[in-house]
């Protein structure tokens, strides 16, 4: 009779349970999802429309500004003083509409110089590397003046920089054809004629709206790194490259070493050493791991520091030079299934002990190599503190001390910072996506045993 | 068959080389282990005893004065207490939600693989990104977590640079990645044995009474690991706390652990560092010992 009427309540029992769980779920991945996506959303916006109150979800259309100046009534001249006259004013134009017009979600500045008719000059440059260029190039901590922005050989330096196109005989570019003379065209006609006094006339500009150069912006946040740390070699040419060359180059030299020292450690344990010693070994190595890293930090600094292991390399790869614990553990668990036949047949041939874990243990063991690999990727990749402490070039930082010193860096704009943010979190998000499977059964791997 | 050729290779030279080379390949890696870590607790004692001088090592012998002067300061004091706040807060935010998580994507039928890959992707978002990220919510003018609370009618709060709240800001985030934890647990309710399960829904043990009655106590030797866990990686935070808000404001967050940077960091006090490190390290290995004590005569 109680078995009958707990199979009539147990549907609605149950579903009320699956409504809690399905919805407790979506909400709480959305929740999730949510900074995510905020920063996505922040991180497109430029410097200005970043700092707007209330804060907006979906950013600005970007647009983009051509400016079309011409030299036709400027007479005869060579196409060296043309050239020059061309970039002084094309560096005033960019550099006085982006400092005027911050508002306007200007992303691209095109500027053609014309003459006669055809197309001489030709320059175009995206907001993010007029901004780089002003906080940390050409005109670091400079104002944006006339004389300032044209002051030596920086206008010629900077447009290097920006890149453009001159020929005489005329560019295959043209700009697009006037429109109706809009509100832009007059304030850019008063700002060029009579604040900036540009050479070239100002004929007329477009105005169109391109939604593209928001996602351009990521490849300036990507760049940040290597104008901020424009003094260092190495972030100069590869920039944010550098740092993830660090990172993965920690991760891997601790998964070979883990792999490697526990694996032998653990064969040693599981094979040749009897019952009792083999635990004692085992509780070493497992005491070892659970010393605190916050209560040895500072030994290890001064040590480390004594034996010249410091703001090099080797300080941040020699604290993987011990078996973890845990990967022995995990290890020794895996050794001690395989069946001994196997050792013992081999020893019978004569096969030494080297010999046995190299060509026995070690070929089984790959699903736990792949174990450790996942798992000192994870906690790798979060590690900051060692590497904070022992760093102090800035080519040797790796991926956390980067972000958190250019977050800390007061003159880095906060776009710049979400956006490589979120540079850094699409790949780990794709990661996950595709190793999701090996990584769940990494983790399970590890919980069911430990 | 077998004994001829046993009695043959247990020769004298043989069998003491059977002895000698597990040892022999155990060498490097119990030497590596002991150099850089037990050695270093004990150079932590040994800097601890000296008003230690870095330059002209260790400088002149004290004793345990560091330790004594340490304990004579609000600000050692103050250290603790805001790590058993942060601890108190992990346990009570952070350490049930994963569980919950666990047990309800455990109900799904559907879409269970996708949003367990979802509950992991923070989990592996690098620890500075996620500071910044969450540096920005919390920005008192311009961060979405006074829009939220404009919203619903509270009043906009300093959030970080409030020290009320500044414990709270820094744990959060952790709600949200609890991803690896929320794996271990389902792991875990998906090893207990479907007849189990099936028996008890012919009795009637069906819904929330399942999840109470079957599953929770199958799984609480799991949730004891992680509560140890919990407390000892709570008990030195150093990471959050120090990316945060750099121990401020006023001290609010300044853990242990921050709390030990900055006597070396920035007093170059290496002596009081020292001692604050050993005596962490005490108190989290007693902490341990008492909670595997618990747990042992709670299985007996």
């Amino acid at each position: 009779m109680s078995n009958k009427s707990g199979k009539i309540k147990s549907p609605t029992a149950d579903r009320i349970l699956k409504i809690t769980a399905y919805s407790f779920t979506v909400l709480f991945s959305l929740l999730l999802l949510y900074p995510l996506l905020y920063t996505i959303s922040n991180s497109v916006k430029d410097h200005v429309r970043i700092y707007d109150v209330p804060p907006k979800t979906i950013p600005e259309a970007a647009r983009s500004l051509s400016i079309v100046l011409d030299y036709s009534e400027l007479g005869a001249m060579d196409d060296r003083e043309l050239l020059d006259l061309a970039q002084r004013d094309n560096i005033l134009a960019m550099f006085s509409t982006l400092a005027e017009y911050p508002r306007d979600s200007l992303f691209e500045i095109k500027t053609f110089g014309v003459k006669e008719g055809k197309t001489i000059f030709y320059s175009r440059a995206h907001k993010m590397k007029l901004e780089l260029l002003r906080d940390f190039g050409v005109y670091r901590g400079s104002v944006v003046k006339a004389d300032v922005l044209l002051h030596g050989d920086r206008y010629v330096r900077a447009s290097d920089a920006i890149g453009y196109e001159f020929d005489s005989v005329g560019l295959p570019r043209q700009p697009e054809a006037s429109p109706a003379r809009d509100e832009f065209d007059s304030r850019l006609t008063a700002l060029f004629a009579d604040k900036y006094k540009l050479e070239g006339f100002f004929s007329h500009s477009t105005l169109n709206t391109n939604n593209v150069l928001l996602l351009e912006n990521y490849w300036y946040y990507f760049q940040l790194p290597s104008y901020v740390y424009s003094n260092n070699e190495l972030i100069a040419q590869y920039s944010f490259l550098t740092f993830v060359f660090n990172t993965l180059l920690v991760i891997g030299w601790a998964i070979v070493t883990q792999v490697v020292l526990c694996s032998l450690s653990a064969f040693v344990i599981s094979r040749l050493l009897d019952r009792k010693a083999g635990n004692a070994v085992l509780l070493y190595f497992l005491g070892a791991m659970m010393i605190p890293f916050a209560s040895i930090m500072l030994p290890q600094l001064v040590m480390y520091k004594e034996i010249g292991f410091y703001d090099n390399y080797g300080a941040l790869l020699l604290p993987f030079l011990y078996p973890f614990g845990f990967f022995v553990y995990l290890f020794k668990g895996f050794f001690d299934q395989i069946p001994s036949d196997y050792f013992e047949a081999a020893r019978m041939d004569g096969a030494s002990n080297l010999y046995l874990f190299a060509k026995i243990c070690m070929p089984l063991s790959k699903p736990i190599i792949t174990l450790i690999v996942l798992q000192t990727f994870i906690g790798n990749w979060n590690d900051f503190f060692w590497a904070w402490l022992v760093t102090e070039k800035q080519h040797l930082w790796t991926i956390n001390v980067a972000l958190y010193s250019l977050s800390i860096n007061g003159s880095t704009k906060q776009n710049f910072i979400l956006g490589l943010s979120v540079l850094m979190t699409l790949p780990v998000i794709l990661m996950t996506v595709i190793s999701s499977r090996q990584l769940k059964q990494s983790v399970m791997g590890s919980g069911v045993k430990g | 068959m077998n004994q001829p050729l046993q009695a043959r290779i247990h020769t004298r030279g043989y069998s003491l080389q059977r002895k000698l080379a597990p040892w022999l390949l155990l060498a490097p890696p119990i030497l590596l282990t002991a150099w850089l870590k037990y050695y270093l607790i004990i150079k932590a004692f040994y800097m601890s005893l000296f008003d230690y001088n870095a330059i002209e090592a260790p400088g002149p012998f004290v004793g345990f004065a560091n330790y004594a002067r340490m304990f004579s300061t609000q600000y050692y004091w103050d250290a603790w207490s805001n790590t058993f706040v942060f601890l108190f807060l992990t346990l009570i935010m952070t350490f049930l939600i994963p569980i919950v998580q666990a047990l309800f994507l455990n109900e799904l039928i559907r879409l269970r693989h996708v949003f367990t890959t979802l509950y992991i992707v923070p989990a592996l978002i690098p620890t500075a990104v996620n500071m910044i990220i969450w540096k920005w919510i919390w920005h008192p003018d311009y961060g979405v977590a006074n829009r939220i609370l404009l919203f619903f009618g509270g009043q906009p709060q300093a959030w970080l640079s409030d020290p009320d709240f500044t414990k709270f800001c820094i744990v959060f985030p952790g709600v949200l990645g609890g991803g690896l934890s929320v794996l271990l647990y389902l792991s875990a309710i998906q090893g207990i044995s479907r007849e189990m399960i099936e028996s008890s829904q012919l009795d009637g043990c069906t819904g929330w009474r399942r999840i109470v009655h079957i599953i929770l106590p199958n799984i609480r030797f799991l949730i004891f690991i992680q509560l140890v866990m919990a407390v000892i990686l709570t008990m030195q935070l150093l990471d959050a706390p120090y990316m945060y808000t750099a121990g401020g404001p006023s001290g609010a967050s300044t853990t242990m652990g921050v709390y030990i940077y900055n006597t070396f960091q920035q007093d170059f006090n290496y002596g009081r560092g020292s001692s604050a490190s050993i005596v962490l390290l005490c108190v989290i290995a007693v902490m341990s010992a008492v909670q595997m004590k618990l747990d042992r005569s709670q299985k007996n």
